[in-house]
């Protein structure tokens, strides 16, 4: 709010001392009030000390290789899985191809 | 989950080729939908998939598998090929798909297509929003216009794995109770985030520590911080979260980027009530998952987005449920694996195509409680 005042009062303050005057007294408050939000720390942006783990970022790296899929298990990637059973159909009956329906009680291509 | 295994050996990939293939979450996609029968006149009774109810015990499998269609739904073979091992041959799947090649061979060319099929059906807006119950509201962001969808915000894909252990626990006869191949699985699930910028202090100078916000470390650790390596898992309650502890590091900025790193601690217990068997009642076993969290990212500030993004979760898990507690033999309930065990989940920037982003597990209307879900109401500082 106080920037649209700002712009707005702007090229009328140019015209008159007076006026002059009073955009010169909002500007300093706006500046303060701006340096006062900048200095000041949200609650979740104070400095507070980081948990205490024993996970080091190296060994947290090493972990993640590790986790990852190998590339024979995710081979069943490189299958063009359609997602859409509706596209598919479409798909099946333009290219006179048969359909593999894979149905899981969760999604196959996500977590089951 | 375990046919994905039955997709891996190059034999059966080329077999696979014959086909255009498909994977849905099922009862989603089928109760999601106003009328089947704008879309596929009688396509979902001629392939056999109309929904079911299995009421009491463990009917599911009827509808879960691979099922080798004609275009108009007609079905030609399924196929029991539960491989559970996987770097095991394959000859049950790849003799399955010679069948099925087999049986399409003797279709007649005029069968080979679905007469009845309107290409001009509406089609959801999302590939898969018509199989997952999509909030009416927005969710997940302020703006009136905000939608649940991948195109919206960071998407990560999460691998969990059980971790390798010094000593197996065994049961009576000396015979480990944990499967052997379970030290093999894996699963994956995504995690959407439609306020990334959250994770970002406002004004980020060298040194800063930010934690997540509330909503996002309940998400985390009620929904992704789950055993799921054997599949259909439990969620967490809110009320079983003990440690949510999740916060952002700046470690450098720069006039175009901010990089962080992240360090966490979480921890949650629940009591699985529903025992550890799909087909009998068992006893109530307390589940946790307890982790130590590290990872890094790199902020673009002009984009507002994630140019990477990475973080592992590495700890113990302990219970089980149907699919998870890793025993050779269901009963008695002592023989199963639930004293505990190392387990950890990386999650990382999705870079892949939006085609392959299915909804997080818990988020499917039938998995879980969407609304729960998409909660940004969280928990943590509810009284």
């Amino acid at each position: 709010m106080f920037l649209t005042v700002q712009r707005a009062s702007k090229t009328a303050a140019l015209r008159a001392p007076v006026i002059r005057g009073l955009w010169f007294l909002h500007l300093a408050l706006g500046l303060i009030l701006l340096l006062g939000a900048g200095c000041g720390d949200t609650e979740s942006d104070k400095v507070s000390p980081l948990p205490e783990i024993q996970l080091s970022a190296e060994d947290a790296l090493e972990w993640d290789a590790f986790l990852q899929p190998t590339e024979e298990e995710l081979a069943w990637h490189s299958i063009n899985w359609r997602t859409s059973i509706w596209d598919a159909v479409v798909e099946a009956t333009d290219t006179g191809r048969p359909l593999m329906l894979f149905a899981m009680n969760g999604h196959p291509k996500g977590f089951t | 989950m375990y046919r994905r295994y039955d997709f891996t050996t190059p034999e059966v990939l080329e077999a696979r080729e014959f086909f255009i293939p498909v994977a849905v979450e099922h009862t989603s996609w089928q109760g999601s939908l106003p009328d089947r029968e704008l879309y596929f006149p009688g396509f979902l009774e001629r392939s056999g998939l109309s929904l079911y109810d299995p009421g009491e015990g463990h009917g599911a499998n009827l509808l879960v598998g691979l099922f080798g269609l004609r275009p108009d739904g007609t079905l030609m073979k399924t196929g029991r090929t539960n491989t559970e091992r996987p770097s095991r041959e394959k000859p049950e799947t790849l003799d399955y798909l010679y069948e099925v090649a087999a049986l399409w061979d003797e279709v007649p060319a005029e069968e080979r297509s679905f007469p009845g099929l309107d290409r001009n059906f509406p089609r959801p807006e999302e590939h898969w929003s018509g199989a997952v119950q999509v909030p009416p509201m927005p969710r997940d962001c302020w703006l009136p216009d905000c939608r649940v969808s991948p195109s919206n915000g960071l998407v990560l894909q999460s691998f969990t794995r059980d971790l390798p252990r010094q000593a197996e626990a065994l049961m009576d006869g000396g015979v480990p109770r944990r499967k052997d191949w379970f030290k093999e699985m894996y699963n994956t699930d995504f995690i959407l985030i439609g306020a990334p910028e959250e994770l970002v202090p406002y004004e980020p100078v060298e040194g800063t520590i930010h934690e997540w916000p509330d909503w996002l470390r309940e998400r985390l650790v009620r929904f992704h911080l789950v055993d799921n390596v054997g599949g259909l898992t439990m969620a967490f309650p809110a009320e079983a979260i003990e440690k949510a502890e999740v916060f952002s590091k700046v470690t450098r900025v720069t006039p175009q980027v901010v990089e962080l790193e992240f360090v966490g601690l979480t921890r949650a217990v629940a009591e699985n009530t529903k025992g550890l068997s799909q087909t009998q009642k068992g006893e109530v076993v307390e589940v946790g998952f307890e982790t130590e969290l590290r990872g890094e990212a790199r902020w673009l500030k002009e984009q507002q987005r994630f140019e990477e993004f990475r973080f592992t979760a590495i700890g113990t898990r302990w219970g089980g449920t149907p699919q998870n507690r890793r025993a050779e033999v269901e009963f008695p309930p002592h023989t199963n694996d639930i004293e505990g065990g190392p387990i950890g989940v990386t999650f990382r920037l999705f870079t892949g195509p939006k085609e392959d982003i299915v909804p997080p597990f818990f988020a499917w209307n039938r998995r879980g409680d969407p609304d729960d879900y998409w909660n940004r109401s969280p928990a943590l500082n509810r009284e």
